[in-house]
């Protein structure tokens, strides 16, 4: 490790702000942006004098300015900030221009010299295949209603070029792109991308200057300063409500058949709604206390079993817990993520033979921490949308109801859980025992996206793996290689870089940042200020606070109460280095991986992987 | 059309996953191994042709032994050096296996199993020792885990000495709630006598060595025997004793198994430097001393 | 979980095992606690499993270190860097100071590596080892100095290979590995690539295995029986210096006897052990042939043989024609007539001349046939006569050394050149030539010259009296008494010499103080061998003693090597020597060509002109005797009766020597039938008595000195002059 050294650093703890999203802000650009809409009619007194206005322009802003074509925000990237059109006019493209591209880090990798012999020889032989998601964008793709403009669109190209030192990247013919894809305009005083900012999520579209644009740079955390402001703050949630109604929509395979008149009117019936807080850490946290039931119990009901089918649900963001009563306990068959149906069975059941009682719903749906749901109107659905779509893709019908309208059903086999998707998640789940899969739910591993498993079968505590990390990270590792154990799978204590990362929330600097492309969320040393902030919220603990030592090992304390400075540290995938984490290379047995969780078909095919 | 390549690529997948989901297991054992013989035989078969040409074979199965030896101590560069290009250290790590067998034929085809004079004997110590480690360290590798599974949670070594500490303290607590009351002082008395040793002090070597149930049950059936003098609470703190037992019980198991496998894994290396000594001595020597050939 | 366990630290914080232990943990071993928490006061770490390995680690290295650095500075003595202990052999190559000439160093036990290794500090890195090993084994294998293949060389070699390799089987693996052949002409082995030292006092060091062999014999011996060639006419076919028919014996000359034809009589010598076990090719004399040989050798040899016989010339003729010889013999002087025995014949060609005289003789060597009217035959007579005298008086002059220098004379004559130590009689208590004139007595010489042509002898005519030949020619009782009288010391007493009976009563009578000496034949008195005056003859004759007479055995010899004369003038009895000892291996240098036998290969190979070779006493003796093997070149076989006759049913020898019948061998023209290797095959294989080459086989099969003829031994000895040291 370090050289020991008995005398310390003193430095002066470092504070928000230290380090502005941009530098060299001109004086006068502030004094213009302050004079400017909306921020001219805000009124500065609801600010606290700590975070100005003034202030959060200075430091959490940047004024961006673009060429016609230039991309602004991609679709599938990671977004930080919002950013206001102060000058000139940006497209926002609510179909996707590419396909998405593959995932960035392979979680499963080469294990055995077998793998690696695949996969040198053939290449695409482990490839995962694709996620539902992507699946529904071919579907969008390859849908009748754009089977006709299929032709005369091509594709857009990326082109980067290097304008006065810092390159660009633009679309060619940004014209021919606008009338082949259903496409935007946003105009000055327009907010856009601060939805991802917010949800901590991906874009969903992709944001073109179609002239030459001037952009304000917003990061979130000056964003969530300026929803102090009321009528700001409606704005946004208006705008977020609309836009968010409206991407989702055109995006579910379901209505992809609905020509522009009927998904106006879905677009105006559908109604968003979320359940939980955004910061649900806290209440899982006390909540973890309680047995498993008891905490089901807590969670927010978005649907119950058994009621009537009032509506169609699908889940925008976040995650909820597919279960039915089993005794005196729920049992849960499945967890639900972004884009997947709820009800969808019943409903088709009813479309199928109108003849019956409509049935109620089979399973009910329960909040985990913060879900963003949509809810349309059964009606809506059983006279538009279901017409529409092939038999093939409904799911299967419903052969014995636990619940009809009589109420619970006695002599109800287990059901076959009946997801509304049309690659519905089902299979999968069914192959994952419901132990292992309500252990991952409650544990909220399913959060993780870059879930560090260590197989016991296989690990000797040989710490390898540790002693990779740390040497990777100035010889002090990121993660502990201890945790929850399911029988052989232990998830260890690493950051999880989860799908929805609540550490982000709270930090005042945004040291804690999602990278655009990779997803992986790093903390950035330079501007940690130490304020435990990300370490309390992370609900599984896996960010710890260390103490900074500087080159020569020696201990960095406060000049001024001379205590030692902390900082937040936590896996980050190892990000400088391009072949991802050293602790799955390091591992000598073959025991620790890291997978995706969020979805069950990586962890499912390595359990495959593993029994063969 | 698309469709139907696509079920064709998912047919082919299923089919490969099942193929590999059977065979993989004795595949990925079976293709080294021969490997290893068939290096075996080449090197027995170049020694015979350097023999044949009245070349001093010692010379083609010694190199060659060098070589492998080589290799295999570059593992511990590989573990040291953290540039994931090289690939998984798991791959390294396995060729190491194999490599250490086919070193121990090099070795019988170089030196015969008996070997005489000071050094030599002592070099061929040294690569007995190290290679019998490894063996048994790879034995260990493969068997310990599982063995880990069946005693509780895994813990990491660091922690054991502070949790056996934090069940000793519970166990303690425990009998000075019992001893409180008639009813269920007999267990503090039975814990006085019998059970607090056991939370307190180190099992003994031979325990540490290869350790078995029997104090264990022993324990606990005692345990049981004392619940004629017990109340209801005193049963249920009974229980709760017998549950603290398992778990310091399972908890030296782990110690003990892990000690096991950190043991044998840095016997492999104790004399690694003295064997590379040797080596290289023995090499001077043989160039010195076998003059003109 | 609360805070990072850091990995591979040599030391835990000291409350790990007692307190709480602090999150940092120390810092190569010093606890930091109190920098990051000023009220905290530091702990005592404690060591990890990792320091002691660590730990471990080092000192073993340590330890090798210092130890073999020690051993190496010759502190612990280099000899416990050994590979091994030494074979028994070379397990005392000890060297004392003392004993020895002082140049030599000391050998002991710490620096005897350097006796064999080179590149040490007494010898240079130049040296090679083989060298080093022939300082000592120069005596027994001169020949491998030179590192060639069974210490061979040019045409032998080449003799060898053709005849040792067979064309090469390539099957397709073979064609796969095929070797580079190893070139034998230029290639020179070192001793340490068969001989492996430092196995252990109980290993072999000659053991090798075939792989080794079949290097450069690179046709695949898989197995004895089925690969290795036939034998050619093993083990027979070698020259037989005693000519000894089997068959002849076992069926005519043993079955007459009605004895029973044992090979072990002749052939088992049970105290002496011979290169192949008690068994040899012959036995003495005496144990196997006497029995029935001496009888006709003795018969053969009673007579004598006549050393000098006065020729009889008819002097009246002669003096008739004018030309009388003086002081001649009465009884020699009647008529021209007889033969120049063999020896005499060789003692005239010695003299000077002597050989222009014998030429002028008749070639069938009798003197009838000279023509005394004839005056070049007169001249050739008289010389004759003159000749005669003057080797009688040479003798009864000189005596023996008179008689060595004659032979020795006829040596040269005929070209031959006696070997160094021959020629000064000093140089040996008794040499080849010496043996010639040893036991002639000189007195006998004078007596004859007395009696025969001394003036005033009785039985010496000064000059030829005209008819008195004729008279006396009448009577010989007369003339018989005559002699007798002239042998008395009283001359005249002509009365009694006229009646021989009365003469024989009164020896009856008076026998005791009688003066006359009863006349007889050589037999009865020269029973076992001697020298004596024929008078009957008028000779002087040598009996031989029986088998094996030196001197007699010596004119053989001196026969062989002389360019051959007629038959006529051959000694008579060396016929009946010559039934059983063929001396060829006199002329021919040992054991006839012959091309089973690689020894005789190479050795005809440098076999040099007969006329250059010198005549050695060894080989002189050899030429008599059956070679034993031991005395044949080493072989390039080998093999040991002793462990074979222990097997019941090989200990009849004939399971293995088969004699042929009468007639079978007049085909092949061996007596024996040629052993088949299907014989050996039998008990010679893998799992049972063993099929490796040098179970049979030798590899250094050079015969000392052989290769540069007969130089002088020590020149060899002198490390310089072989290749091992003048190394590229």
């Amino acid at each position: 490790m370090r050289a020991p050294n008995n005398d310390l650093v003193a430095i002066d703890r470092p504070l928000r702000w230290d380090h502005p999203l941009d530098p060299e802000m001109l004086k006068r650009d502030l004094q213009w942006m302050l004079n400017q809409p909306p921020f001219s009619e805000m009124n500065s007194d609801v600010f606290p004098a700590h975070s100005s206005l003034e202030g959060v322009l200075r430091h959490d802003c940047r004024i961006l300015r673009y060429e016609s074509g230039d991309i602004v925000i991609r679709e599938g990237d990671y977004g930080g900030s919002g950013y206001l059109v102060l000058r000139g006019s940006v497209v926002a493209f609510l179909e996707a221009l590419w396909q998405p591209r593959g995932k960035p880090s392979e979680p499963n990798g080469p294990t055995t010299w077998m793998d690696w012999l695949k996969q040198t020889f053939k290449p695409n032989s482990n490839r995962k295949p694709a996620s539902p998601k992507s699946n529904r964008r071919e579907g969008s793709r390859n849908g009748s209603q754009t089977a006709a403009a299929d032709k005369k669109r091509t594709t857009p190209r990326q082109q980067v070029e290097m304008v006065g030192g810092k390159s660009r990247i633009f679309l060619q013919d940004i014209s021919a792109v606008m009338n082949g894809f259903q496409s935007e305009p946003l105009g000055v005083g327009e907010i856009f991308g601060e939805m991802a900012a917010i949800t901590r999520s991906q874009h969903r579209y992709t944001v073109v200057a179609n002239t030459p644009t001037v952009i304000l740079e917003i990061r979130w955390q000056g964003l969530r300063i300026l929803r102090r402001d009321k009528s700001f703050r409606d704005y946004l949630d208006a705008r977020f409500r609309e836009s968010s109604l409206q991407t989702h929509l055109r995006e579910t395979p379901l209505l992809r058949f609905l020509d522009d008149a009927t998904m106006a009117e879905v677009i105006a019936q559908t109604s968003i709604q979320s359940m939980g807080e955004r910061e649900w850490f806290a209440d899982y946290r006390d909540s973890q206390k309680l047995d498993v039931q008891a905490q089901i119990a807590r969670e927010p009901l978005i649907a119950t079993e058994g009621h009537a089918v009032s509506d169609l649900i699908l889940i925008r963001a976040g995650f909820a817990r597919l279960s039915f009563e089993q005794g005196r306990g729920h049992q849960t068959i499945a967890y639900l993520g972004r884009g997947h149906v709820f009800g969808l069975a019943e409903l088709s059941h009813r479309f199928r033979n109108p003849s019956d009682k409509p049935l109620p719903y089979q399973e009910s749906l329960r909040a985990l921490g913060f879900v963003d749901i949509l809810r349309i109107p059964s009606e809506l659905v059983l006279t538009h949308v279901l017409p529409k779509i092939r038999n093939s893709e409904l799911p299967k019908p419903i052969t014995n109801p636990r619940y009809d309208s009589g109420g619970l059903v006695v002599s109800a086999s287990l059901p076959q859980s009946r997801l509304g998707t049309v690659e519905s998640a089902e299979e999968s789940f069914a192959k994952l025992e419901t132990s292992l899969l309500e252990f991952l739910v409650d544990e909220r591993i399913i959060n993780g996206k870059q879930t560090m498993i260590v197989d016991l079968d296989r690990c000797t505590g040989c710490d390898e793996c540790v002693k990779a990390c740390a040497s990777t990270h100035e010889g002090i590792p990121r993660f502990v290689r201890n945790g929850p154990q399911f029988g052989p799978l232990l998830f260890a204590h690493a950051c999880m870089h989860c799908a929805d990362p609540v550490c982000m929330i709270g930090c005042p600097t945004g040291a804690i940042a999602r990278d655009q492309d990779s997803g992986v969320i790093s903390i950035d040393s330079q501007t940690c200020i130490g304020c435990k902030t990300c370490a309390e919220s992370c609900p599984y603990s896996n960010i710890l606070m260390i103490q900074v030592r500087d080159e020569k090992g020696r201990a960095v304390v406060d000049r001024k109460t001379q205590l030692p400075i902390l900082q937040a540290s936590k896996c980050d995938m190892c990000h400088e280095l391009k072949t991802g984490p050293s602790c799955q290379n390091a591992c000598p047995h073959q025991a620790l991986f890291r997978i995706d969780t969020s979805e069950t078909k990586p962890l499912e095919q390595w359990l495959n992987r593993r029994a063969g | 059309m698309e469709s139907n390549l696509q079920s064709q690529a998912r047919l082919w997948t299923v089919v490969w996953n099942a193929m590999a989901s059977v065979y993989a297991r004795w595949l990925r054992r079976l293709v080294p191994s021969l490997t290893v013989v068939v290096a075996w035989l080449s090197l027995q078969s170049m020694r015979n042709r350097s023999a044949a040409s009245l070349q001093n074979e010692a010379f083609v199965t010694g190199y060659s032994l060098a070589c492998i030896c080589v290799l295999l101590m570059l593992l511990g560069v590989r573990k040291r050096i953290l540039s994931p290009q090289l690939g998984q250290l798991a791959i390294c790590q396995q060729t190491h296996h194999y490599l250490g067998l086919l070193s121990v034929g090099a070795y019988a085809l170089h030196a015969n199993l008996i070997t005489t004079g000071w050094m030599e004997s002592s070099l061929a110590m040294s690569f007995w020792s190290i290679a019998l480690t490894g063996l048994t360290g790879w034995y260990v590798n493969r068997t310990a885990p599982r063995l880990l599974r069946t005693a509780g949670a895994q813990i990491l070594r660091e922690d054991i000495p502070e949790r056996s500490r934090f069940l000793a303290k519970q166990a303690h607590e425990l009998a000075l709630a019992s001893a409180g009351r008639n009813d269920t002082a007999a267990m503090a008395d039975h814990y006085r006598v019998h059970v607090s040793s056991f939370f307190t002090t180190r099992r003994n070597w031979l325990y540490r060595i290869s350790p078995t149930g029997a104090k264990r049950r022993r324990l606990l059936t005692e345990l049981e025997n004392i619940d004629r003098y017990l109340s209801e609470e005193g049963r249920a703190q009974r229980r709760e004793m017998s549950s603290l037992v398992q778990a310091k019980d399972d908890l030296d198991f782990q110690s003990a198994i892990q000690n096991r496998i950190r043991f044998w894994a840095s016997a492999h290396t104790w004399v690694l430097g003295a064997f590379i000594v040797l080596t290289v001595t023995h090499v001077i020597l043989a160039h010195q001393f076998s003059s003109s050939w | 979980m609360n805070h990072y366990r850091l990995p591979r630290q040599s030391f835990k914080c000291g409350n790990s095992l007692t307190g709480e232990p602090c999150p940092i943990g120390p810092v190569r071993g010093r606890c930091t606690l109190s920098q990051s928490d000023p009220t905290k006061n530091n702990c005592r770490p404690l060591r990890t499993l990792l320091w002691w390995s660590r730990t471990i680690q080092v000192c073993a290295g340590l330890i090798a270190l210092i130890a073999v650095s020690l051993a190496w500075s010759n502190l612990g003595g280099k000899h416990s860097l050994a590979p091994g202990p030494l074979s028994r052999a070379h397990a005392q190559l000890l060297v004392a100071a003392h004993h020895g000439n002082s140049s030599e160093l000391a050998i002991n036990t710490e620096n005897r590596c350097a006796a064999c290794h080179p590149g040490n500090d007494t010898n240079s890195a130049r040296v090679k080892q083989s060298a080093l090993c022939l300082k000592c084994h120069i005596q027994e294998m001169p020949d491998a100095v030179h590192g060639s293949p069974h210490d061979l060389h040019g045409k032998s070699l080449e003799e060898l290979v053709a005849n040792g390799n067979r064309p090469e089987t390539k099957t397709f693996w073979a064609k796969l590995f095929s070797r580079t052949p190893i070139d034998w002409q230029s290639h020179s082995s070192e001793c340490s690539q068969c001989h492996r030292e430092h196995q252990g006092s109980l290993h072999g060091l000659s053991e090798m295995t075939s792989e080794r062999c079949q290097a450069c014999h690179r046709n695949a011996f898989h197995s004895f029986s089925s690969d290795h060639p036939e034998f050619k006419n093993y083990p027979y076919g070698r020259n037989k210096n005693v000519e000894f028919d089997h068959v002849k014996h076992r069926d005519l000359h043993f079955s007459k006897k009605s004895t029973t034809f044992d090979c072990k009589t002749c052939h088992i010598q049970s105290d002496q052990v011979g290169a192949v076990g008690q068994v040899f090719r012959s036995v003495p004399f005496e144990q196997a042939c006497a029995s029935c040989h001496t009888e006709p050798i003795k018969s053969a040899t009673q007579d004598g043989l006549i050393v000098l016989q006065i020729p009889s010339i008819n002097r009246k003729q002669m003096k008739s024609f004018g030309a009388d010889i003086p002081c001649w013999p009465i009884q020699a002087s009647q008529m021209t007539d007889g033969v120049i025995p063999p020896i005499m014949r060789m003692l005239i060609e010695s003299e000077p001349g002597g050989l222009a005289l014998l030429g002028e003789l008749p070639a069938s060597g009798r003197l009838v046939e000279l023509d005394v009217s004839n005056d070049r035959d007169r001249a050739t007579l008289s010389k004759l006569s003159v000749m005669t005298k003057q080797l009688i008086q040479k003798l009864a002059n000189e005596g023996q050394p008179g008689f060595r220098a004659a032979v020795q004379n006829l040596l040269s004559n005929s070209g031959r050149l006696l070997s160094p130590l021959q020629t000064d009689p000093k140089s040996l208590p008794i040499s080849w030539l010496d043996r010639f004139s040893s036991g002639i007595p000189p007195d006998l010489f004078r007596a004859a010259w007395d009696e025969w042509f001394e003036e005033g002898s009785s039985t010496v005519l000064r000059t030829a009296p005209v008819g008195f030949a004729k008279e006396r020619q009448k009577d010989d009782d007369d003339l018989l008494t005559g002699i007798g009288n002239s042998l008395s010391t009283q001359p005249d007493n002509s009365l009694l010499g006229n009646d021989p009976r009365s003469l024989l009563e009164t020896e009856r009578t008076e026998g005791a103080n009688s003066e006359r000496f009863k006349d007889s034949r050589a037999w009865d008195q020269l029973a076992f061998g001697g020298w004596m005056i024929d008078r009957q003859r008028m000779a002087v004759v040598y009996v031989p003693i029986g088998h094996a007479d030196p001197w007699l055995s010596r004119w053989i010899e001196l026969e062989q090597l002389r360019p051959s004369g007629a038959p006529n003038q051959r000694i008579p009895q060396a016929q009946q020597c010559r039934q059983c000892h063929a001396l060829s291996s006199l002329d021919r240098p040992g054991i006839p060509m012959d091309k089973n036998n690689w020894s005789v290969a190479f050795r005809n190979a440098n076999q040099s002109p007969l006329s250059q070779q010198l005549v050695s006493d060894d080989r002189l003796n050899a030429c008599w005797k059956s070679e034993k093997r031991s005395a044949v070149v080493r072989n390039i076989t080998h093999f040991d009766h002793k462990p074979h006759l222990t097997l019941p049913r090989l200990n009849d020898c004939r399971t293995c020597h088969e004699l042929e019948s009468q007639d079978s061998r007049v085909v092949s023209k061996q007596e024996f039938a040629p052993m088949q290797k299907s014989q050996c095959a039998d008990c010679h294989q893998k799992n049972a008595a063993g099929e490796s080459c040098t179970q049979c086989h030798n590899y250094h099969v050079g015969i000392k000195g052989w290769l540069d003829g007969l130089q002088s031994r020590p020149s060899r000895t002198t490390e310089p002059t072989n290749h091992f040291f003048q190394n590229p």
